[in-house]
């Protein structure tokens, strides 16, 4: 019987006069050793740690003497002697390890070797490592790093003709130093690869293993199955060991395995091509059939290498919005005080900083976070953009590393993408989120950002009211010095001491409102105007008082507006701004906060020197945040968008609108350049090659979403919102709103119609058609019907009269009942009729929509007379080579077309191949973004192919369109479009004889 | 490989689905009860070859009598050496002890002679077994060790937070050599040897839910291989008695004239195409069920489910693949693979290896060694289900 007794504590190991080493503890046990913690003293008199390894085998009978020998029976002498040579030749092996240029720095550094006691001591040097078992790791990154380092390190091992067989956590010491480094320090399970190759190695020597760790063909003990691969699979182990707490079982190890992600601490940080790159490693590493795994440990290696550096600790976070100190910041302890007491107060998640407009409040909580920026670990400092849901999904704002916005995804879909994402960064990190200026506290989105797992603090103008919910309400400066400190800093010169007298009465004419304050400094400061000529004209008007301005704002909000912009004015007016500074006013408050890029501004409001917007940036009426951002506070924005609406001060507005209006004309229009006549070619595209010229939708989409964006600044705005050009670039967003921004397109769509004054008729046609295919879509045929007996109306010449026919047929179109199939041929042919009379230049083009109509549905309807389809396909071909682009949707239109008449009346396989193949190379440059390309070049073969009884064709163009789908699993509009799909597949299926 | 299991691993390689008729009472018969097996294992542990049963029982008497074991269990010695139908686990121990074997000898002993698994540590009678053999002590240590531990009362698995895994006792057994501290762990955690299974029975749960869930593998097969099922009852597609009727490649056609409730009994029962060994303790709707509730149920039953179990997820995952062709034929190295998957759940639920020599194991590699695997595995129940419609009409 075998019971193996330790060392005592304080041993003294003594290996020759000058070599004595004192046990500290017991280490550990390994199957053939006792391994000890000791030291030595070093000739200068101070302690070294080493480690200690006593050869003492489990599975023979020693017994410990008093003396510290071990006695071994007779009868297991032989191979108490085996395994003291074996423990010399690990000595020696681990030494030649330990030069090995590529592993020195993985492998204990073994000292020497010791006989005494009857038996043998390997002495390694130690430092105070800890053993990987035993350490926590901070990070997924540490957890990888360790592995790709082990897996080095067995690199080595094998390089050296050496398999390691035994890797564990127990085994791996990891030492802190710049960044975490490994050490393996147990060689009594190294395998000569030689040896297993000769079978030199008897399968009566024990193969030290740990189960858990152990692949297969180590614990059937099956030498011949040894490899390199078999440390693999340890590795692999390894880091899922540190990853999920326990070793891999049974169904880990299958070729199917699926693992649970979720389970791993801290899951919401690991991205998703991490969880890939995971499971592709497991697959490959702790494959139960050794032939599936990587056969060696380069792959290894390089996989580790690439998964740590995914796992980089900033992927995915917030990226914290830049919270700069104001350059002036003065009084306000007591609020200080509070607000430092709520961040302190873990239980407090929420607090509204309220008060009225300029008081100072962002300039508050961001002297206090600038103060207080390392008890977050992300800040969030959002401007608000009309409501919660716009201001969450501004990535310009709100930014996610690795997420945005996608131009297919409406915005209440990314709202809740957004969310969840926010979540799940919140749930692991200290968020505080700040939203400047919330307007309305009845938002929608209120509740559910209330819900997010972080710290928030809104800012408001408005009083909370009923709302039960900490708030800290900010009222004026009321020390007297402060507010002298504050203006004397803004005016930005010494002040004399009889002018300390002007300043205090000037004080008390805005009440200690900071931003008034702070701009009356300026004012001042900029202009001819004495300190005691500004006081006078603020007496002079005498509109100011103090309680009247709080008290009237506090009760109603537009009141109280009204005395405030009456101070603002009159600063407008003792400055003698020009009308053109004000107009450059008046055209930044069509881009409320965060503002507007300054040099798209410039560009937009058609501006060409920086100057005067510097100016004004100087005398603080625009502020620039980052980035070169500019925006209007929003007290001197509401006083600006009251100034009347004169010509002379809205020709910046008219830039912009018109600029934007041109923007979206331009790029929406690319496809109607007729490249056969020079003269008609816009310059910016003279010099470029016909197949070059496309919509880029990107471009587009941006303006028209800043147009959108435009037209919502000016919604309450009666002067603005009612000017031509404000409805001219109305009708331009609304026609080229993306489709699955259908309520959108129903709303701006349907109050345009009410208000159709200053479009042509063709321009309200236009409007009607998104609108009506919103409500075809929608099944909604009553209301499309009466919608149209609206728009006859406009159908008043040749080009209108199309178009109207055109609004007819959509119905019948998407209603398909008997007796709209005839009526549809009517309406169609028309249509044609009007497209011929139509005036230059978009006739042909208008002609070629008709013929393309007719053609598909004489196709559709099964019509074989040739000669009649000939005659269309002619005239179709000719206005194609002759009016469009190479890349252009009529083009890729009549691929299709011709594609399906060959599917459906010609049955020629072969052509529908070379029309369908025509349409993919069209379409692949006409729509980039996925979703349109399924509508238009994936979904049309597969019903091609479908008819033609190539159901397994059919199904590989479906599969390719959910592929596409499958790219973009987060985005609402691909998930819809892959159930269509799948919709598809399934009567694929069905008429292939798939199913039951 | 002895020249039983090399023969028996060489019949399975090489019987051809056409041949199953003609060759497979023969190969069935071939299987040696547990007297031969424990005559062919005495052989290679020390009894002079060439001994009849009386030479070979005496022989083994004689290593019980040196073990220290009582004589008196070993004066059926000769019944065991000669009947086929077996004996106890605790008469395997005995034998172990007796012929002084170690651990991984023990387990070949029990996967080769008893066709069961080895010690299961979450009884403390084969905990206390596994100590001393792999600790070398002998059968009086343990029969002592035996006398001083109280039996601990059969009771339900806890929640799986506070379950005992049979893995971690068997580390604890290898690292603890002292008597004393072995009996501390067991008073200490008495009340985790009152269950076991629990791994195994995870594992069937677990294969259960990826076979049976609404997009499961048996609902994916039904999707895109219908013409390759039988129609089984539409409605009642994903109940227990329909999934396993299909993973058999039964339908209810082929069971309906059995009359019985569900179940498929009589159909195994005398069947001239079915070792006795496999026809026991098959895998049926009602133990499948019984098991997923998580009761109790014997050894071999639930290593009979879960190679069932294994063998259907690895082919209908490997189909799947291919689902394009319609194909459930295997690829390269697929047999392998199978059989490596098959080894890995059982040696993790604590269960011996595949074994061409258990007649239930048998029929598994059979089928893995074919084109079609899944499909053979099915063309044999349809030869099992035509011997019992031609049976039961020739009544």
């Amino acid at each position: 019987m075998s019971i193996r007794t330790a060392l005592p504590i304080n041993t003294e190991l003594r290996f020759g006069p000058d070599t004595c080493f004192t046990i500290k503890g017991e280490a550990g046990r390994g199957a053939s050793c006792i391994v000890y913690d000791a030291v030595y003293q070093t000739n200068a008199g101070d302690e070294k740690i080493v480690r200690i390894k006593e050869c003492c085998p489990f599975d023979i009978p020693l017994k410990r003497e008093p003396s510290g020998a071990l006695s071994c029976p007779e009868s297991s002498a032989g191979r108490f002697a085996d395994v003291k040579a074996h423990m010399y030749a690990d000595f020696r092996l681990c030494n030649r390890l330990f030069y090995t240029e590529s592993s020195s720095d993985a492998i204990i550094n073994t000292l020497n070797i010791y006989e005494a006691n009857n038996t043998v001591y390997i002495v390694s040097a130690w430092a105070r490592e800890n053993v990987l078992s035993s350490i926590k790791l901070d990070s997924l990154r540490d957890h990888i790093s360790i592995v790709r380092q082990t897996a080095a390190a067995i690199r080595s091992i094998h390089q050296a003709g050496y398999l390691y067989l035994d890797i564990k956590p127990d085994n791996i010491s990891v030492i802190n130093s710049i960044s975490k480094r490994v050490q393996l320090f147990d060689f009594d399970s190294l395998v000569p690869i030689e040896s297993l190759r000769n079978r030199q190695y008897s399968s009566h020597q024990r193969l030290s293993y740990t189960r858990g760790f152990a692949p297969l063909e180590l614990r059937r003990g099956q030498l011949s199955g040894l490899g390199p691969h078999t440390d693999v699979y340890e590795v692999g182990a390894l880091l899922f060991f540190l990853l999920f707490g326990h070793t891999p079982e049974a169904p880990d190890c299958v070729r199917s395995a699926v693992y649970d992600f979720s389970a791993v601490s801290g899951s919401s940080a690991i991205p998703d091509r991490l969880v890939i790159l995971f499971t592709e490693f497991f697959h490959k590493t702790l494959a139960s059939f050794s032939r599936d795994r990587f056969s060696d440990m380069d792959p290894v290696v390089e996989m580790l290498s690439e998964m740590e550096r995914i796992a980089d600790p900033v992927y995915p976070c917030l990226i914290s919005s830049p919270v700069n100190s104001p350059s002036c910041f003065i009084g306000r302890s007591v609020e200080l005080e509070s607000l430092a007491s709520w961040a302190e107060d873990e239980s407090q998640h929420v607090l509204f900083v309220t008060g009225m407009g300029g008081i100072g409040k962002s300039t508050f909580i961001r002297h206090f976070l600038a103060d207080h920026r390392e008890a977050w670990d992300s800040i969030v400092f959002l401007f608000f953009r009309g409501n919660l849901r716009q201001t969450i999904t501004d990535d310009s704002g709100l930014r996610i590393n690795g997420t945005e916005r996608l131009p297919e995804e409406t915005e209440a879909d990314y709202f809740e993408r957004k969310l969840q994402k926010l979540r799940e960064i919140m749930e692991r990190d200290r968020v505080l989120l700040v939203i400047d200026n919330i307007e309305n506290y009845g938002d929608p989105a209120l509740g559910q950002i209330l819900s997010l797992p972080c710290r928030s603090i809104f800012i408001s103008r408005m009083p909370l009211g009923s709302l039960n919910l900490p708030v800290l309400p900010l009222g004026s400066l009321s020390d007297e010095d402060d507010l002298l400190k504050l203006f004397v800093h803004y005016l930005d010169r010494a002040v004399e001491a009889d002018e300390v007298g002007i300043i205090h009465e000037i004080i008390h004419f805005v009440d200690g409102h900071t931003l008034a304050l702070e701009l009356l400094a300026r004012q001042i400061s900029n202009s001819f105007l004495s300190l005691s000529d500004a006081c006078e004209l603020l007496k002079a008007k005498g509109t100011l008082h103090i309680d009247d301005l709080r008290v009237d704002y506090l009760r109603d909000n537009h009141i109280s507006y009204e005395y405030l912009e009456v101070i603002i004015k009159q600063l407008f007016e003792t400055n003698r701004l020009s009308s053109a500074e004000i107009s450059l006013l008046k055209a930044l408050t069509l881009f409320p906060a965060p503002g507007i890029d300054a040099r798209e501004f410039m560009r937009l409001s058609g501006i060409d020197s920086a100057e005067p917007v510097s100016s004004l940036v100087r005398y603080g009426w625009i502020t620039r945040g980052a980035d070169r951002v500019l925006y209007l506070h929003p007290l001197i924005r509401d006083v600006i968008r009251d100034f009347p609406a004169e010509d002379r001060i809205l020709c910046n507005v008219e830039s912009v609108l018109r600029t934007l209006y041109r923007d979206i004309v331009f790029e929406s229009h690319k496809e109607e350049i007729n490249i056969r006549d020079p003269e008609n070619i816009p310059a910016e595209l003279q010099n470029v090659d016909a197949s070059e010229i496309l919509t880029d939708f990107r471009k587009l989409n941006a303006s028209v979403t800043a147009a959108r964006g435009v037209i919502d600044a000016v919604s309450n705005d009666a002067q603005l919102s009612g000017r031509p050009l404000t409805r001219k670039l109305t009708h331009a967003m609304i026609v080229n709103l993306p489709k699955h921004e259908d309520e959108a397109i129903l709303n701006y769509g349907m109050a345009l119609l009410d208000h159709p004054e200053s479009l042509t008729a063709l321009e309200i046609l236009e409007v009607y058609e998104p609108v009506e295919k919103v409500l075809l879509t929608r099944q909604k045929y009553d209301k499309a019907i009466n919608l149209m007996k609206r728009a006859e109306k406009y159908a008043v010449d040749e080009r209108t009269k199309a178009e109207f026919c055109g609004l007819e047929s959509n119905i019948c179109d998407f209603r398909g009942e008997p007796e709209d199939h005839r009526k549809m041929f009517t309406l169609l042919e028309e249509g044609i009729a009007h497209a011929r009379l139509a005036p230059p230049p978009e006739r042909k083009h208008l002609l070629a929509e008709f013929l393309l109509g007719k053609l598909n549905a004489f196709t559709r309807s099964g019509f074989d007379d040739e000669s009649v389809i000939n005659g269309l396909v002619n005239e179709l071909m000719e206005i194609i080579e002759k009016e469009c682009l190479p890349y252009s949707e009529i083009r890729c239109g009549f691929a299709i077309a011709m594609g399906f008449y060959w599917a459906e009346l010609g049955r020629d396989r072969e052509k529908v191949d070379k029309w369908c193949s025509i349409a993919r190379e069209i379409g692949k440059k006409l729509y980039p973004a996925g979703l349109d390309f399924i509508d238009n070049c994936v979904i049309p073969p597969a019903i091609m192919y479908f008819d033609l009884g190539d159901y397994d064709d059919s199904e590989s163009a479906l599969q390719e369109g959910i592929r596409i789908c499958d790219d973009h699993p987060e985005i609402a509009a691909y998930v819809r479009k892959k159930n269509d799909l799948r919709h598809y597949l399934q009567d694929v299926y069905h008429a292939a004889g798939k199913f039951f | 490989m002895d020249s039983y299991t090399e023969k028996l691993t060489v019949e399975a390689a090489e019987l051809y689905e056409y041949d199953t008729v003609e060759r497979l009472p023969e190969i069935i018969a071939s299987f040696r009860g547990h007297g031969a097996a424990l005559s062919d294992f005495l052989d290679s542990h020390g009894c002079p070859r060439g001994n009849d049963s009386e030479g070979k029982a005496a022989f083994l008497k004689d290593k019980f009598k040196s073990a220290g074991i009582d004589p008196a269990k070993a004066r059926n010695v000769v019944k065991w050496l000669t009947e086929p139908n077996g004996f106890e686990r605790e008469t395997g121990f005995r034998i172990a002890f007796s012929l002084d074997l170690t651990v991984e000898e023990t387990n070949e002993f029990f996967r080769t002679v008893m066709l069961d698994r080895s010690f299961d540590c979450h009884t403390i009678r084969e905990a206390i077994y596994y100590y001393c053999i792999y600790h070398g002590k002998d059968y009086r240590t343990a029969e002592k060790l035996l006398s001083e531990i109280p039996q601990p009362k059969k009771g339900p698995v806890p929640n799986s937070t506070d379950v005992l895994y049979t893995k971690n006792i068997v580390v604890f057994l290898q690292n603890c050599s002292d008597d004393e501290l072995l009996l501390n762990y067991f008073r200490e955690n008495l009340a985790q040897f009152g269950y076991n299974q629990v791994k195994a029975k995870e594992y069937i749960k677990l294969l259960w839910k990826n076979i049976s869930s609404p997009n499961g593998l048996a609902a994916q097969e039904r999707k895109y291989f219908p013409v390759s099922l039988k129609p089984a009852s539409a409605e009642e597609s994903d109940s227990t008695w329909n999934i396993y009727l299909q993973i058999l490649g039964l339908d209810l056609e082929d069971v309906k004239s059995i009359e019985a409730d569900r179940t498929i009994k009589p159909i195994l029962n005398n069947a001239v195409f079915m070792h006795q060994f496999t026809a026991e303790n098959f895998p049926n709707r009602q133990s499948i069920e019984k098991m997923l509730r998580g009761e109790s149920t014997q050894n071999d039953l639930i290593r009979k489910t879960l190679i069932l179990f294994v063998f259907y997820q690895f082919w209908m995952n490997t189909a799947l693949t291919q689902k394009a062709h319609k194909s459930y034929e295997a690829g390269k190295y697929d047999r392998e693979r199978c059989l490596t998957e098959l080894d890995q759940y059982l040696l993790d639920a604590g269960f011996p290896e595949m074994y061409a020599g258990n007649p239930f194991d048998w029929i598994f590699i059979w089928a893995a060694g074919r084109e079609s695997p899944m499909q053979a595995f099915r063309s044999y129940w349809q030869l099992l289900s035509a011997e019992y419609s031609e049976k039961k009409n020739a009544l």
